[in-house]
């Protein structure tokens, strides 16, 4: 996986709220674990939990992908959109789960 | 001295952190500098060692983010397409500089006008922007450094070096290889996808191909070829 954002604008560099997430699934069975992870990236409140960390799971043959499942440090999630791109060979079922997952397309 | 300034920036600005480069050190600078190539100059020739100079020296020095200046510091104002291909490559890297002296005191920006041949490396610059803003909040960032691909950078070290010469394809960050383009009117170029990992996906179009192949991938001007590992598991 791949973190990106949606935006392409510099005026957004320090204040972009989406995420792109460019997926790479494997071909066969596998099981794979993604951290994202945010902090301010100025200051050095990261040293004192100033961070947070989104985990997103693969499971078994890409079935069940759970994009967003937890959270920890002291810094909200900056983070208003989460996108997922996958390849555009990939033709296996996907279910996306997690906090706040309300859309998504194939 | 590249230790003391770190030092004094963070006693200076104490609540922020520490960023300071420079162009030379031991082994041990990355604790407190980022490094570029220094004062470059504009050829052809200049882009493709840039390009091998990364790689070769992360594993000497511990580097952990090398750069080049896109375009090229001193020497001729780059032709556009040279320019094009360098802004390619710098967009995959982990610091992203284009700042020159020409001694006719020309500016690159307005090679880079847009309506010009370069108008082809904006999307590449677009994908420095994506990339920045999770770099700069990740503590693992996606895109640390040109560093070699984990398992597979002995396979491709010595396939590239016996093929190519000094390489022209490194790593961005453990999961993405990046083929340079380094010569003039190419717009394709054969690349090696290493062993060692379950295969490769096209950084662009998805496609999918097997590790241990050797593809000819598509270099228009507005591409440079760029594939994503996948490591079995």
């Amino acid at each position: 996986m791949i973190p990106m954002t949606r935006g392409e604008d510099y005026r957004h560099l320090h204040d972009e709220t989406s995420r792109h997430l460019r997926v790479f699934p494997a071909k066969g069975s596998s099981r794979a674990t993604f951290t994202l992870y945010e902090d301010d990236g100025i200051s050095m409140r990261y040293r004192e939990g100033g961070t947070c960390r989104g985990r997103a799971r693969s499971r078994d043959v890409f079935e069940r992908y759970r994009a967003w499942s937890a959270r920890d440090g002291a810094l909200a999630l900056p983070v208003t959109t989460i996108t997922v791109e996958l390849p555009v060979s990939e033709r296996r079922p996907l279910t996306l789960r997690g906090e706040g997952v309300r859309w998504w397309q194939r | 001295m590249t230790r003391a300034t770190a030092e004094a920036q963070a006693a200076h600005r104490s609540g922020e952190r520490v960023y300071t480069v420079t162009r030379a050190g031991p082994p041990g600078i990355q604790r407190y500098a980022q490094t570029w190539s220094g004062d470059n100059t504009t050829s052809w020739h200049m882009l493709r060692w840039n390009i091998a100079h990364g790689p070769d020296d992360e594993p000497v020095r511990h580097v952990q983010s090398p750069a080049t200046t896109s375009g090229g510091f001193s020497g001729p104002v780059p032709e556009p397409e040279l320019l094009v291909r360098w802004v390619q490559n710098g967009a995959f890297s982990p610091r992203f500089i284009m700042n020159s002296w020409k001694a006719g005191g020309e500016d690159e920006h307005a090679v880079a006008a847009p309506g010009s041949a370069t108008g082809d490396s904006r999307g590449h610059v677009s994908i420095i922007a994506r990339f920045r803003t999770c770099t700069r909040c990740s503590g693992a960032p996606p895109l640390r450094a040109s560093q070699r691909c984990g398992r597979c950078s002995t396979n491709f070290e010595r396939r590239s070096a016996r093929v190519c010469g000094p390489p022209t394809t490194s790593c961005s960050g453990p999961y993405l290889l990046v083929a340079g383009v380094v010569e003039p009117g190419q717009r394709e170029r054969s690349v090696y996808l290493p062993r060692g990992v379950e295969g490769w996906y096209d950084f662009h179009t998805g496609g999918y191909h097997p590790a241990g192949s050797e593809v000819v991938a598509d270099a228009p001007l507005d591409r440079i070829p760029a594939v994503r590992c996948r490591q079995a598991r």
